[in-house]
């Protein structure tokens, strides 16, 4: 961390507001990738739309992963 | 050359989509008419079987907390809450007491909910990706249990709902709607319920009218699947559209979108079951999914209104129990996320189960057994010996 005690107060002022100008950016930059993910997702809806049906399927491989869990953790 | 030859095949291609498209939209209105008419079927059943002691034979369900469990228990065994609420539409135009169909259309909606969790059971092999899931499935069924529990003391106490329902049916009764007092969706459904009723003329009439039941019963059944599953098919691109528009503009863009694709989709389960992955990929946050969730639950109203308008015998109380549907619903959405302290009190509780069953799967499977079954046994239980 940089002593600040030495800094002028015109050069803390300019590296507050270049701070908060990257902080900005990078807070865009977050967003815009988080809405990238988004889209992307949603171009999947196809696949999404099959995966989102019940079926009887999901909850036999659910079981089947509860009975593989506790034969993990019993002791042989 | 081959450049001609790929345009021609890709006209021909395209011609023949049309074709297909034409086709499943054509198969869709009819679906559309036999749900209607399967309304109609069992209106007219519930009549004949009962005569005029519908009221005595729903005397078990006259008790709120046990048409909650009916509603609930039904919608979950069959998955589809559109389906359990025409039923309940046909039963109330039938004579079944709108006050006793209440309850019931709440269970639906808890009942429904069901579909999107046993969906989220699959993501089960990854911790952080389940922990999501769950989460996502699950705001759906803490939304819907505290609608039931802000909602239904108001209806015991004030009969809000009834009175809502009644006012908004009063408006769009369709007696009056219609020109010279004739009902057109009455007069189109007509050959189809007059045929059914006549050919179990010579059968007494409470069998004749369980007959009818049954076979409206059946006929919703398939109409729904089916029309479920074209409208997967043809509405996938429409909905892909909305979900983009919708997209960082908030909340009451999400609420609007949800709506928007179940109203397309004609399935709640669908939309809110879409949402698990979504939210699994981790893409999503579950405060994102949320507004979805809820506009899931306006747009499914859409089934019970359509299947109202054409419902065979008290046309005005199969109005009410359907504008009840929607009410109850819309209510919800303004009131549990109008209201910044009660907003988030679904979010917080599916985050807290999310991330609990990631640690433990079993708490995930004794959640499903226990809300969905276990709990409304032991009401039914209960309530049936008081």
């Amino acid at each position: 961390m940089s002593d600040f005690k030495h800094y002028s107060t015109s050069t803390i002022a300019n590296l507050i507001s270049d701070t908060e100008t990257t902080l900005a950016q990078l807070k865009a930059e977050m967003q815009r990738r988080e809405a990238m993910a988004q889209e992307v997702q949603i171009e999947g809806l196809e696949n999404h739309m099959k995966s989102a049906e019940f079926s009887l399927k999901s909850i036999r491989e659910f079981l089947a992963f509860l009975i593989e869990e506790y034969r993990k953790e019993k002791p042989s | 050359m081959d450049d001609v030859l790929d345009d021609a095949a890709n006209e021909v291609m395209a011609k023949e989509d049309t074709g297909n498209q034409i086709l499943q939209w054509v198969s869709v209105a009819a679906l559309v008419y036999f749900l209607i008419c399967a309304v109609g079927l069992i209106g007219s059943g519930f009549k004949t079987a009962t005569g005029d002691e519908a009221k005595e034979m729903f005397e078990f369900a006259t008790n709120p907390f046990a048409g909650l469990v009916v509603g609930t228990v039904a919608t979950a065994l069959i998955q589809s809450s559109s389906t359990v609420t025409s039923i309940i539409v046909g039963l109330v135009a039938g004579g079944l007491p709108v006050s006793v169909a209440v309850p019931m259309v709440m269970g639906a909606n808890i009942g429904t909910s069901i579909t999107n969790t046993i969906v989220s059971l699959g993501h089960v092999r990854e911790k952080k990706e389940f922990a999501r899931a769950f989460s996502a499935a699950t705001v759906h069924d803490f939304f819907n249990l505290l609608s039931v529990v802000i909602f239904l003391p108001l209806e015991m106490m004030f009969g809000l709902l009834e009175h809502l329902g009644k006012m908004l049916a009063g408006i769009f009764v369709v007696e009056d709607a219609s020109i010279k007092g004739m009902n057109f969706v009455k007069a189109a459904t007509a050959p189809v319920v007059n045929t059914a009723k006549h050919s179990v003329e010579g059968l007494p009439d409470g069998l004749g009218g369980s007959l009818l039941i049954l076979v409206g019963i059946v006929m919703i059944f398939i109409t729904i699947h089916y029309v479920g599953k074209l409208l997967k098919q043809l509405m996938v691109g429409r909905a892909k559209d909305i979900m983009h528009a919708a997209i960082g503009k908030g909340p009451v863009s999400g609420i609007f979108s949800g709506t928007l694709v179940t109203v397309l989709v004609q399935s709640s389960s669908t939309t809110t079951s879409l949402m698990v992955p979504l939210a699994g990929s981790g893409a999503f946050g579950l405060k994102q999914i949320y507004p979805f969730t809820l506009g899931a639950n306006i747009g499914t109203c859409i089934t019970a209104l359509l299947a109202a308008t054409a419902a065979d015998g008290n046309q005005a109380a199969a109005l009410q129990i359907a504008f009840i549907h929607l009410t109850y619903n819309v209510l919800g959405v303004l009131v549990i996320y109008g209201i910044p302290f009660l907003r988030f009190l679904p979010v917080k509780a599916a985050e807290w189960l999310g991330a609990t069953a990631a640690e433990n799967k079993l708490v995930a499977l004794a959640y499903i057994i226990g809300v969905f079954f276990l709990i409304p046994g032991l009401c039914l239980g209960i309530s049936s010996i008081l």
